[in-house]
């Protein structure tokens, strides 16, 4: 496609039409590029049909835009006249090498706005262009992270989530993930103990038939002052009670247990294997006789344990 | 019936002339159906998803070994030793809990045309395990009966394993797509077996699959014809009225088909990939399953905690030994994906090895239905060989001519499928 070339002033840019405006973040890098260096790399136009005297939407170029010096005149790109939708996309797309999920998010949206292009289509051509797999369940998540609160865009885009990782915030309703968001960031929760919050209130909240924000408000009402690992466990207990009830009998059978000699005893936690891992401190031959005979004497606590296991 | 609408169908134009690919064509109604390679189609049309993806049938070769042993086969497990023919690959039906969701890297339907060459891989396994019994399923990947009615695969392999000396064919299915088979007359070496569930949890986790009632229905059908049914009681879910269901499952089970007419019940529970729980929760967000107290096992998935598992296991045990007066007029009941040790929790017994437990599989097979072509087992052959069976063919297939010469006539494109 062949564009004009030339220097603009500013004025003649309407840049209230966000049309094209999907990014929200810049690297400070761009900013501190354009202070030393000048604004060097054109923006794109698109001339606005109908307009009098001539206005132009920016199709690309956002943050040069917002950082250029002012009062100087803006190298620019210009499309030709009446192009079609969605050649303009084409070019947007193009001149922009990597997306964050959000931003897919908002040009999947857009793009069905295009006249034309059904998602089909728009999966199998403009996915591609975009770096991603043409599958139209893909374009389904990115658009469903359109639903998510103002709190976790920020998060998602801030943190550079991938898709699965954002889609993780959309088990709860808007208002709550970003009230998990908040308190995950108090406790300084990593992602994945983001997700698995995220997944126990969910399904707490099913099973209970309450909203997951009393769940979570019970948390911390409950565990005022607590840190992670306590609110980590309030809420897998809670979510897992057959599990917490045979840990605690487990827990007694080993009080139960008599050794002489150091002996330690660990569970699995998933409680699927036949059996304690039960290590001991064998320094001699003599230790090994005893321990042969306090198993002896312990076997019908420990065969409890298997009453479980 | 279960009858699956598909947008269109895609014939390899390598299989276009062989028997299963002639009777799509014929069968496929309305249903548009081209010729063109099927790897071309797939590709260009892999963007649409698990759910959209299942519009299309690409009936095509299969290349590789078709005869496996079960997946289940693995360290750690009480297995019986079932061996699973590829005979399609993934199933329109839409259970919640659908291992193949996780599985199936194509989101489209294939059905394996070149049937001889699957019979000729039969036949070499099948003289590799001789004379011990070998069962052999189809229902791993697919369901064995969903694409019958267009497919007509049963008027060929129902046939083809009758003849057979040492062998049984097992086919699993949610439908009552038993028409061919009821066609087909004495069942000979078939045994048709049901998925089963308490009603409930067929209505809310297996979606667009036959209800139990039709299902019973069709097992009751095949059973007066002779057929030997099977039952799979898997997967069990923990629900709030379980016991009930479960009872009420069991004793429908038993009052559709008399107990001596079952060949086989096992028993399992809900066990998935974790990673599958995020795919459930976004293709099914009605279902009630991630919600269970499932944790992560010693062999990776999410199951049940074993107290729970060895409970409702028992309550069907249980329930099934007290309605079944004569043990060894009965199915034989076994566990499916279970350690030894929950088998000996479940039945009060040692768990049995695999060489045991197919040994008792072979037996009561031979004693409840005996054919002219089955031999009484004997445990010799039966015992632990030096070389494992595990191991996988080497390669050698049996040649087509060997299968022309076993079926007595060549297979040709203009024969009728079946009767």
């Amino acid at each position: 496609m062949s564009y004009s070339f030339d220097w603009l002033d500013p004025g003649v840019v309407d840049d209230g039409d966000e049309t094209f405006r999907v990014r929200r973040r810049y690297p400070s890098a761009l900013a501190e590029s354009i202070e030393r260096c000048g604004l060097q790399t054109p923006v794109l136009l698109e001339p606005i049909l109908g307009s009098a005297p001539q206005r132009h939407r920016l199709v690309s170029g956002w943050g040069r835009w917002l950082y250029r010096p002012n009062g100087l005149k803006v190298p620019a790109f210009v499309l030709p006249t009446g192009l079609e939708r969605e050649a303009v996309w084409d070019e947007f797309v193009r001149r922009n090498d990597r997306w964050n999920v959000m931003e897919v998010a908002r040009i999947s949206a857009r793009l069905r706005e295009v006249p034309g292009l059904d998602p089909d289509r728009l999966v199998r051509e403009k996915f591609p262009l975009l770096g991603l797999r043409a599958s139209l369940e893909l374009y389904r998540q990115h658009l469903r992270l359109l639903d998510l609160g103002e709190t976790a865009r920020d998060f998602v885009e801030e943190g550079d989530l991938p898709l699965k990782r954002a889609s993780a915030l959309l088990k709860l309703p808007p208002e709550t993930t970003d009230e998990v968001i908040v308190a995950s960031r108090q406790l300084h929760l990593s992602l994945n103990e983001l997700a698995e919050v995220l997944e126990h209130l969910e399904e707490i909240s099913h099973r209970d038939g309450v909203s997951a924000r009393e769940v979570l408000r019970a948390a911390q009402a409950d565990l005022s002052g607590g840190g992670k690992r306590a609110f980590r466990v309030y809420l897998h207990d809670r979510r897992y009670p057959r599990l917490r009830r045979y840990r605690a009998e487990l827990e007694a059978y080993r009080k139960a247990l008599r050794f002489t000699m150091p002996v330690r005893v660990e569970w699995d936690p998933q409680l699927e294997r036949p059996g304690f891992r039960l290590t001991v401190d064998l320094s001699c031959r003599q230790a090994l006789e005893d321990f042969a005979l306090q198993s002896e004497e312990n076997r019908a606590a420990l065969e409890r344990f298997f009453e479980i296991l | 019936m279960i009858r699956t609408t598909f947008e269109r169908i895609v014939i390899d134009p390598s299989v276009e002339e062989t028997p299963l690919a002639v009777a799509v064509r014929r069968n496929a109604g309305a249903t548009e159906v081209i010729s063109a390679p099927t790897a071309g189609f797939a590709a260009d049309t892999r963007h649409v998803g698990r759910t959209a993806g299942k519009r299309f049938l690409l009936v095509e070769r299969f290349q590789g070994h078709a005869v496996k042993l079960c997946q289940g086969l693995k360290p750690g497990y009480a297995c019986c030793n079932l061996h699973t023919l590829a005979e399609a690959n993934n199933c329109s039906m839409e259970c919640t809990y659908c291992i193949l969701q996780f599985y199936m890297n194509s989101p489209h339907l294939s059905v394996f045309a070149n049937t001889m060459d699957l019979q000729a891989e039969i036949l070499r396994r099948v003289a590799l395990a001789s004379p011990r019994l070998l069962r052999i399923g189809t229902g791993e990947l697919s369901d064995s009966l969903l694409l019958d009615p267009l497919t007509e695969s049963t008027r060929q392999m129902v046939p083809f394993f009758r003849r057979l000396p040492n062998a049984v064919l097992e086919l699993k299915t949610k439908t009552d797509n038993i028409e061919n088979l009821l066609e087909l007359g004495s069942a000979g070496k078939t045994v048709v077996s049901w998925s089963v569930n308490p009603s409930e949890i067929v209505e809310r986790e297996e979606l667009k699959t036959a209800p139990l009632r039709r299902r019973l229905a069709a097992a009751r059908a095949l059973a007066f014809q002779g057929y030997p049914i099977g039952f799979h009681i898997d997967p069990m879910i923990d629900y709030l009225d379980w016991q009930d269901g479960y009872a009420a499952l069991v004793d429908a089970l038993l009052d559709a088909v008399p107990p001596q007419q079952i060949a086989w019940i096992s028993i399992g529970s809900l066990r998935f990939p974790p990673s599958m729980k995020a795919t459930v929760a976004s293709r099914f967000p009605r279902s009630e399953l991630r919600y269970g107290e499932l944790v992560r096992g010693a062999d990776g998935k999410l199951h049940y905690l074993r107290p729970q598992r060895i409970e409702m296991y028992r309550w069907v045990v249980e329930r099934l030994r007290r309605q079944i007066r004569d043990p060894s007029q009965g199915p034989v009941l076994y566990l499916c994906m279970e350690s030894p040790e929950v088998w000996e929790r479940v039945f009060d017994e040692p768990a049995p090895t695999l060489e045991e437990l197919d040994f008792r599989f072979a037996q009561s097979f031979e004693r409840r239905f005996p054919g002219p072509s089955l031999e009484t087992p004997r445990w010799e052959h039966y015992a632990p060989r030096e070389t494992p069976e595990i191991a996988e063919p080497s390669g050698d297939f049996v040649p087509l001519e060997s299968v022309r010469s076993f079926h007595g006539k060549p297979e040709a494109a203009s024969r009728p499928c079946g009767g």
